[in-house]
Order: structure tokens, then sequence, then C-alpha cells
């Protein structure tokens, strides 16, 4: 299939020839351009030396001529704008002087405009504009001002005199603070400037206003209006790049009335509110916490209560005191949609929720990347993509480790709901009456009793016994977070690290100190190969498409490890950084060593995709 | 850069360029214009690179850019594939490069780096700064949807 679809692809492409007159004339054109440039600057050069030395002779000459005008465009035209030069010409025409839907045509080429056909004859034109006024390229972050206007054409393409709508900068009730284009639309941030208790910012969406929305700074103390996740997307790049967020989204006056919504004054708070069931936090840096609560019709609940509402709570911390906090309402869209569940992975929030009354999920990221929300069908999600790891380590059974799928799409492996139970040699619960809900219950593997793993539990314990524990990995992270370990094993240049509890595992993860990965790649070597390669005889690693599986043998069993390369961290705001290390366990398995013993690294990971049978629950190693 | 290392790296890539430009654009005329301002953008930021490799990579993340800074202009969104004829190839081929250019431009744009031009996933999304994973996602999406049409 992937051969097939390489080859018709290659053909379908190749039918896209430039021919080659037009190859040549562009090549031409290029490369005179390159010349231009040279000569350009040359002529430009002398026509400004030349310039100076009639000024300073004028000068001592006594002879006043009007140099100005001849300066300024020399000066111009020796040192054209770059932007200029590769965007085309920026915009020269006010957008009061529009009167045609030709000129408003015109002015969609120039390089600082976004031109909308709204609807029908309807029409809006954005203006970018930088700090000092001048003309500038939007930008992928917040622009410094941008100038708009919307217009109505009749048939003949003549703008409506009746019916305008410019703004002049000098006559509005609110000052402007900047603006920004997030997913199609252009939003500007609006200042009421208004004091006190009236204070507020407005999110003004000017393609689509209906989108419009209202926040308060997180410092004033009462709340107007409820925010739409839109405009907390707006807030992320309203921030000033101190890491935290300036424009606030709160909740509004009816939910705090009849709500019981959590107070948190203090650290002490906060930590009781974490510390509380179904709270879901996740603490990214060492005094940032995210704290979601699930609501339903305006009180603390269970997301197994199918909640109604999510609260999205930031709480930046310095000392026990709370310097600072947003907030954020996430309602189900329509009646139709129930939330089934919330998990912290990869240092974001996803939340599950569910068409009613069918199998069509929507898994929605909360906190940093909108554009990973995506939606899914047919049970458990075969066609998942973006997320497809975590999905599948919602699925985790009690006693199971979860697991991955749709990792290698290389493989050209097909996970259909069914194919993917019985691949797996799920029991009967794996089928697609399985509801998200008893998945979320499921969880993950994480936080379950040691004695489901008891293999594991030895197997660490037998660690501890061997290596002295330090407690503080160098490459484990700062501290508070999930990965500080307890219990650590090396397994040819990493340390694969375990967090114990007193009656459950805490965390599990692989930490390399050095790069060993882009190192030592042994794909398609046999497994006692690599391991004389490795000079061992018991323990080997080794990469096979794309992830990092470590094996060790003890007693006759084989624990096999399995790792995922994740660049926690990667993709999103400079801001926010992760003190994770690089891998992140996914699988774990026990089995009689003497079974794979001889088997190639390939057929190694085959047997690990496609005849992983998860620890029996209970099992006594 | 002198005329001869220009000229070089103007032959090696202007096909992938042009291609890639046409994926993103839809009609000779724009793909044309978005190329030649490609290597226009070169010219003029002086651009060294370490090797071919560094040299296609960088021209194709710019004529990615290039590409999305006309689509912005909404008049350019209007143009229908049928209408240009900068077609070639079979007529089996031109269906499926029409399935292939009908893709939405998140699977479509992998959908080209992978297949034809042969990157992996991980350079795919270095180039149009996704994750290592999206990528792989949006190749397997859109894959399956034109595993429905390729039958």
């Amino acid at each position: 299939m992937e051969d097939q679809i390489r080859d018709k692809v290659a053909r379908a492409y190749g039918g896209i020839v430039l021919e080659e007159g037009l190859k040549r004339r562009a090549k031409r054109n290029i490369l005179e351009k390159e010349q231009r440039g040279g000569r350009r600057k040359f002529i430009y050069g002398v026509v400004a030396a030349a310039a100076v030395v009639i000024f300073v002779l004028g000068n001592i000459l006594m002879i006043r001529l009007n140099l100005e005008h001849e300066r300024g465009a020399a000066m111009m035209e020796t040192t054209p704008s770059a932007e200029e030069e590769t965007t085309g010409n920026m915009q020269a025409r006010a957008l009061e002087d529009i009167q045609t839907l030709a000129e408003l045509e015109e002015l969609s080429f120039a390089a600082n405009s976004y031109v909308w056909n709204l609807e029908n004859n309807f029409y809006v034109a954005i203006l970018c504009y930088d700090e000092n006024n001048e003309a500038c390229l939007p930008k992928n972050n917040m622009m410094a001002r941008i100038e708009y206007a919307y217009f109505l054409f009749d048939e003949s393409g003549a703008k409506l005199k009746e019916w305008q709508e410019n703004f002049d900068i000098e006559s509005k009730e609110y000052q402007s603070i900047g603006a920004v284009f997030i997913n199609g639309d252009w939003y500007e941030v609006r200042d009421s400037k208004k004091d006190g208790s009236e204070h507020y910012y407005e999110v003004y969406n000017v393609t689509s206003p209906e989108k419009s929305s209202y926040a308060r700074h997180p410092e004033d103390e009462e709340i107007i209006n409820r925010i739409s996740s839109s405009t907390y997307y707006f807030a992320r790049y309203a921030e000033d790049g101190n890491g935290y967020m300036e424009v606030g989204v709160l909740d509004n006056e009816y939910y705090r009335q009849v709500s019981d919504f959590i107070e948190v004054n203090n650290r002490q708070d906060l930590e009781q509110l974490i510390a509380q069931p179904e709270v879901y936090s996740i603490k990214l840096l060492n005094d940032l916490y995210f704290v979601v609560l699930p609501y339903r019709q305006n009180r603390r609940c269970s997301l197994n209560d199918q909640a109604d509402t999510i609260v999205i709570g930031c709480y930046k911390t310095e000392n026990d005191e709370i310097a600072g906090y947003w907030e954020s309402l996430r309602e189900a869209e329509n009646s139709d949609v129930e939330y089934i569940g919330v998990s912290g992975y990869d240092g974001d929030f996803y939340l599950i929720s569910k068409v009613k009354d069918t199998e069509k999920y929507y898994i929605s990221a909360l906190l940093w990347d909108f554009e990973e929300s995506l939606y899914c069908d047919e049970g458990i999600c075969p066609d998942v993509y973006a997320n497809a790891t975590f999905f599948a380590r919602l699925a985790a059974e009690d006693g199971a480790l979860y697991w991955q799928i749709g990792d290698n799409i290389e493989s050209g492996t097909d996970y259909s709901s069914k194919s993917f139970c019985e691949k797996y040699s799920w029991d009967e619960q794996c089928t697609k009456d399985m509801t998200m809900r008893d998945i979320y219950v499921a969880e993950n593997w994480i936080g379950k009793k040691v004695s489901q793993f008891n293999g594991l539990e030895r197997f660490f314990k037998e660690a501890v016994q061997k290596e002295s524990v330090t407690g503080d990995l160098s490459g484990a992270g700062s501290t508070g977070n999930a990965y500080q370990t307890d219990y650590y094993f090396e397994c040819a240049g990493f340390r694969v690290s375990a967090e114990l509890g007193s009656d459950e595992i805490i965390s599990v993860a692989l930490i390399t100190e050095h790069d060993y990965v882009t190192e030592n790649v042994w794909i398609g070597m046999d497994m006692e190969q690599v391991r004389k390669n490795m000079g061992m005889n018991e323990e080997a690693y080794f990469e096979y498409g794309g992830n990092m599986f470590a094996a060790v043998e003890r007693d006759g069993l084989l624990y096999e490890f399995q790792f995922q390369k994740e660049k926690i961290g990667e993709n999103l705001p400079p801001y926010a950084s992760y003190p994770a290390p690089d891998y992140v366990l996914t699988y774990a398995k026990i089995s009689d060593a003497a079974k794979i013993k001889t088997s190639s690294v390939k057929s190694m990971g085959e047997h690990l995709f496609g005849d992983g049978h998860s620890l029996e629950e209970g099992k006594d190693i | 850069m002198d005329e001869k290392q220009i000229g070089d790296i103007y032959e090696r890539n202007v096909d992938s360029i042009y291609r890639l430009c046409f994926s993103y654009l839809k009609n000779k005329d724009d793909a044309f214009d978005a190329m030649q301002n490609t290597f226009f953008r070169m010219i003029q930021k002086k651009k060294t690179f370490d090797s071919p490799e560094h040299e296609k990579a960088w021209l194709i993340v710019c004529a990615s850019n290039i590409c999305k800074n006309v689509l912005a202009h909404w008049w350019r969104k209007n143009v229908s594939i049928e209408e240009n004829d900068g077609i070639g190839g079979c007529q089996e081929d031109r269906e499926l490069l029409m399935v292939l250019l009908n893709l939405p431009e998140k699977y479509r744009i992998p959908i080209y780096l992978h297949y034809y031009e042969g990157y992996n996933s991980m350079e795919i999304g270095k180039m149009m700064g996704k994750s290592d994973a999206t990528i792989r996602g949006w190749l397997k999406k859109g894959r399956e949807l034109l595993g429905k049409e390729i039958g």
C-alpha cells in the first residue's frame, strides 16, 4: 500500500512541470536581480556622494538649493526596504479613500493588508502598522496596531455611502493595545480606559465580530463577563514575555453566585485543592500550576458525572502567595456534547468529549495547541491522528500498561478498532461497547497499585539493593516534577527510573545523561548480536521504528521497556519549559526470556507491537 | 554568492520549488511567481548553505511562507484548479493530482514532501514547525483519504 501510494503520488506530481522557456526566463530574472542589486547600490552610492558634495559646496558658496527633497530621495533609494524588495508595495492609501471594489482589490495586494469578503458585497480591510505607526508586514505574533474598515458595495462595485464604518483612532472610546491573527480571524485588544471596577479589556474579533468577548486583568477584583476560549488563546499572545498571562479569562457573576467554585488565596489553599479527588493538575514550571476542575450545573462533580463545564485555572505562586491567576471556562458547546475525561499529558491537558448517542469523540488540547484537537470515531479511535499516542494511553485497562497506536506510519500498520483489540489480546471488555467513561477510569498505569505490577516492583527493588540511590539524577529535571525518582537501574548508559510510593508506582521514566540514542543504533541486528556488541551479557538497548527499547534479563525473566522519544516542550511558546527527560516510558512487559532470547531486533519490535500481551493481573512473579 | 552559484542552486531546486508552490497555490502563474520570489529572497538575504540538503530545506520553508502569504489574499482563493493547464501526464495521473491538490493543506504538503521529495516526518516537522508526531498523524490521515481515492 505504501509503495503503491508512493508510486502514484510520484507520477501525479511528476505532471507538474515548469516549461523550459519559463524556467530559463525565471533564471534570467533571478540573475538579473542579483546584478541589479549590485549596480543599483553602486549607482545610488555615486548619486548620494554627489549630492553630499553639491550640498557642501552649495553651503560653502552660499548657494541655497532645495536639496532636502533630493537627499531624501537618494537616501531612500540607497537603502531600499528589504521588505519592499521581496514582498511588494506597502499600503499607500488610506482606507477612507477606497470608493470602489476595484480599489479595494488593488489594496489587497499591498504587503501589509488583509482583505476579506465576509459575505456577498460586504468586505473588511485590515492594514497593519508597527509601534512607529509605519506600515509593516503582518507578523505571526502580536501586531502593534491595525486599522480596519468595513465596506459595502452595490452591484456595480461602488461603495454604498449610506453605510460605511471607518475608525478614527483619535475618537475611539477605547485604546487599542494591539492585534493578532489567529486561526483565520483578526483580534484587536481594546482597553476600555475606564477606571476601577469598570475597567475591562475587549477582545474584538474584526473578521467575526460575534466571537468578540471581554476580559479582566487578573489583578482586578471584580468579574464582569465570561470569555470564550478564543480569547484565552489571544491572551496567550498578549503576554509580555515574562511567562505570565496579562489578559485574564474569568467566569461570570452567575456562576459565582450559585456555584461552589474554589477560592484559592494562598499556596496552602492551592495544595489542598490539588490534593482533592477529581481535581486534575499539572505543574509546568516550578511556580506555575494548571488546574482543571469539572462542574455540573455549577456544582463540583466528577467527570464521571458528565460535567458540563470545565474550569481551567492557572496559578502563579511566589513563596506562599498566589501572585496571579486566570481562569477559563469551557462549556459543552451544545447539549449534545458531554465531557468524558481530562488527562494531563506532555505538558498539556486533553479534554475528551463525546457526542451523545454516538461513538464520536472529540479530543481537545486545552492549553497549548488548539490545532491538535481532533475528532475520532468508531470506539477506540483508529482514525485518531496527531495525538494517537495519548489516546491509547487513555485506553489502558487495569492490569494492563498503556500502549501506543499509530506510532510508525511507515510500517503501514492498520489499527482498526477490532484489530486493535484482537492484536493486543484484550478481554471481552475490549468491544465497541466500551465507553470512554470506562477508559477514562482506567486512565494510565501511573498510580496503580504495586500489587498489579509485582514483577516490576521486584525488579526495581533489586536494583535498589545493587545501586546506590541518589534520589536526584542529573537530567531528571528540577524538583517538584513527576520525574523525580527514587529507584533506578542502569542499562547501557541509560537509567530507567521509578518512583515508588508506599503502595503504588508513581512514575517511571527513562533518563538519558548522554545522547546515546543517535550514536548507537542497531536496527536490524540480532538481539544476541546487540548484546555482544555491547559487551554485556544481560542488558541491551536498541532503537527500532523511532522508539527506544531497553531489555534486561534477570533470573530467567526478560524485562522489556519501550520508550518513546518525546521532545516535551517542543513547539510550545518560548516561555514554557519542562524539566522532563527526553524519553517517556510507554510500555513494560515481563516474559519468559527463553522464548524470545534469539529473536532478531526487527522481530523483537514486531513481537512487541504485534504480539504483545499485557501483564496478567495479580500474577505473582 | 556569485552568479554561477546562484545559477547552480536554481538548477538544482527549481523543479522541486515550483512543484511545491503549485501544491500550495494550484495554478501555474501564481506558482511561477512564488517560485521566482523564493529565489529572489534567497539572493536578497545573501543566504549561504552548508550543504545541498540544507539549501533545499531552506528553499522549501521559504517557498512555503511565500505561498502562505499569497493565499492570505482572498482574491487568489477563488482560482479553480481546472482553469489552468499547467499539468501534464496521462488522464489517470491528472485525476489523482486533482485529488491530491484538493486535500486540505495540512495533509497535502506533508504528502508531497514525504512521498515525492522523500523527507521523513521529523524533517517535515522541522520545516513546517510541527512536531514529528503531528506530521505522522497528518501523513496517516492524508494517506487514508488518498487510499479511498486510489482504491
